[in-house]
């Protein structure tokens, strides 16, 4: 009962976070899938943890890196992977296929990032989480969180303002 | 939102200062369109946090739990949870509900009354810092209970008996 | 029937049981009114030096709040605990924490039902080495917001 009112709702986010770190959607959908099986097994036990959805993605992060050490390599995101993109109201469409260009420069700076660096950025900057829920889910303290963080948007801008200055 | 605002913002953003409305603002900034020419080597990046947002996972994961034909949707009741912690409570209260009570007026005997006004707080601030203090140290306590160990907890016995 | 007692007509534990507490020179008392309660809801953030998320939470929480009434001591606060212990009528106030500490001490939480299903009052009481205190939160409170608060303000850890 919990399971299908509490847990399948954060699928998605559980999906997002896998994603970001195995980088191919079948491989991340399987992530979720032994997530959720792990989570089912725990019955009532569920009850008492403080903090469900941290918990599924410190599972998720776990389960993702552990495919990535198995031998499984990270692929290049194909752009088909990707589903239709939200479009700005005033962006004109001859303009989209720029943007997926520039995204896609994005996916990779963020891919050469080390693991932690792109976890803490996709939870909070893209999930939106707090300090708190970041540093539970996946397994750090506070400090952690926020040096990560710092360290990381540092790398994310100077690859940035590189791509700039290159006129790209 | 005005230039040096946005600046300021970006600034904060990469300090790794900023709050997550904060964050969400500049996200939204580099959605409306109208980025200001100084930053355009930001736009690709919220951009892409936004557009990341919305992936999500096929809608063929479902089958992996349950066959096509036999998805149901089952009409159970929602409870609205955002922690396991807030679930024991509002269980308790819920059983709590259901144990008989008297209506309170009826059992408090007629005193002279205390005049509490000469006990309020001299300024606004003190009395924000007092209620801070006292919301602080209530939910300190009973984030506590709930991280002992369930079986000292003697109100989680009531749900296991009602639950 | 209501129970009216002039201006204030908030029942509480304090009002009930524990006058002469406040009567007794040796306790601190302090009172957040319900007009207090309103001006906090006026309160931005920054003025509350907390940050948004929390502030948001507290300003909910106080929101629904009537009234809070704080007493506390630093004489014999294990006796005082007992004794105000026995004189609350668990029938009106129902337990629903009680936390040991490790060390020597207790706080008890207990709630009192209103009419509409919610918590009418909650009350806190606690002893330590060198304090006894108790707390009454009179409004019409959720403990969900309470929870939601406690969550919130965990992150400032």
């Amino acid at each position: 009962m919990e399971f299908r009112e509490q847990i399948w709702p954060i699928k998605d986010r559980l999906y997002r976070l896998a994603y970001r770190l195995v980088n191919d959607r079948a491989e991340a959908e399987d992530v979720v899938q032994e997530v959720m099986i792990k989570v089912w097994k725990q019955g009532q036990d569920l009850k008492l943890i403080r903090n469900l959805e941290a918990w599924c993605l410190k599972l998720t992060r776990n389960q993702a890196l552990d495919k990535l050490k198995g031998g499984y390599r990270k692929r290049k995101t194909a752009l088909d992977n990707l589903q239709e993109p939200r479009t700005a109201a005033n962006v004109q469409p001859d303009q989209q296929a720029e943007w997926q260009d520039a995204y896609q420069h994005v996916r990779e700076i963020m891919n050469s990032l080390p693991p932690d660096y792109q976890s803490v950025v996709q939870l909070r900057d893209i999930e939106g989480l707090s300090y708190q829920e970041i540093a539970e889910a996946l397994d750090m303290t506070l400090a952690q969180v926020k040096t990560n963080l710092f360290r990381a948007r540092k790398r994310l801008r100077e690859a940035m303002e590189k791509r700039s200055a290159y006129g790209l | 939102m005005d230039y040096n605002t946005i600046k300021a913002l970006l600034e904060k953003y990469f300090a790794g200062e900023t709050t997550l409305i904060e964050e969400a603002q500049l996200r939204s900034y580099f959605q409306s369109g109208e980025v200001h020419q100084d930053f355009q080597s930001y736009r690709a990046l919220f951009g892409f946090f936004t557009q990341e947002k919305e992936q999500g996972i096929s809608p063929e994961f479902e089958e992996r739990f349950v066959p096509k034909r036999r998805s149901i949707k089952r009409n159970l009741r929602i409870v609205r949870v955002w922690s396991a912690a807030a679930a024991v409570l509002l269980l308790l209260l819920a059983g709590w509900i259901l144990y008989p009570t008297e209506l309170p007026d009826e059992h408090i005997a007629a005193k002279q009354p205390i005049d509490w006004s000469q006990y309020e707080p001299a300024t606004k601030e003190e009395a924000v810092e007092v209620t801070k203090g006292a919301f602080l140290r209530t939910s300190k306590a009973m984030y506590q209970s709930l991280n002992q160990a369930v079986t000292e907890v003697e109100s989680v016995k009531k749900i296991m008996q009602w639950d | 029937m209501l129970f009216a007692l002039g201006l204030n007509a908030q029942a509480n534990a304090i009002d009930s049981y524990f006058q002469n507490y406040v009567e007794d020179e040796d306790f601190t008392v302090v009172y957040i009114s319900p007009r207090l309660f309103q001006m906090i809801d006026d309160i931005g953030s920054k003025e509350l030096n907390l940050d948004d998320e929390e502030a948001e939470a507290f300003v909910d929480l106080a929101a629904d709040m009537r009234g809070l009434r704080i007493l506390t001591t630093d004489r014999t606060p294990e006796r005082l605990f007992d004794e105000a212990m026995g004189k609350i009528d668990t029938k009106l106030y129902e337990p629903l924490i009680t936390i040991r500490e490790r060390g020597g001490g207790r706080t008890e939480f207990m709630l009192r039902e209103n009419d509409e299903g919610k918590v009418g009052e909650l009350l806190f009481l606690s002893y330590g080495d060198d304090e006894f205190t108790l707390m009454s939160f009179v409004g019409n409170l959720e403990l969900d917001k309470v929870m939601k608060l406690a969550d919130e303000m965990e992150d400032k850890n």
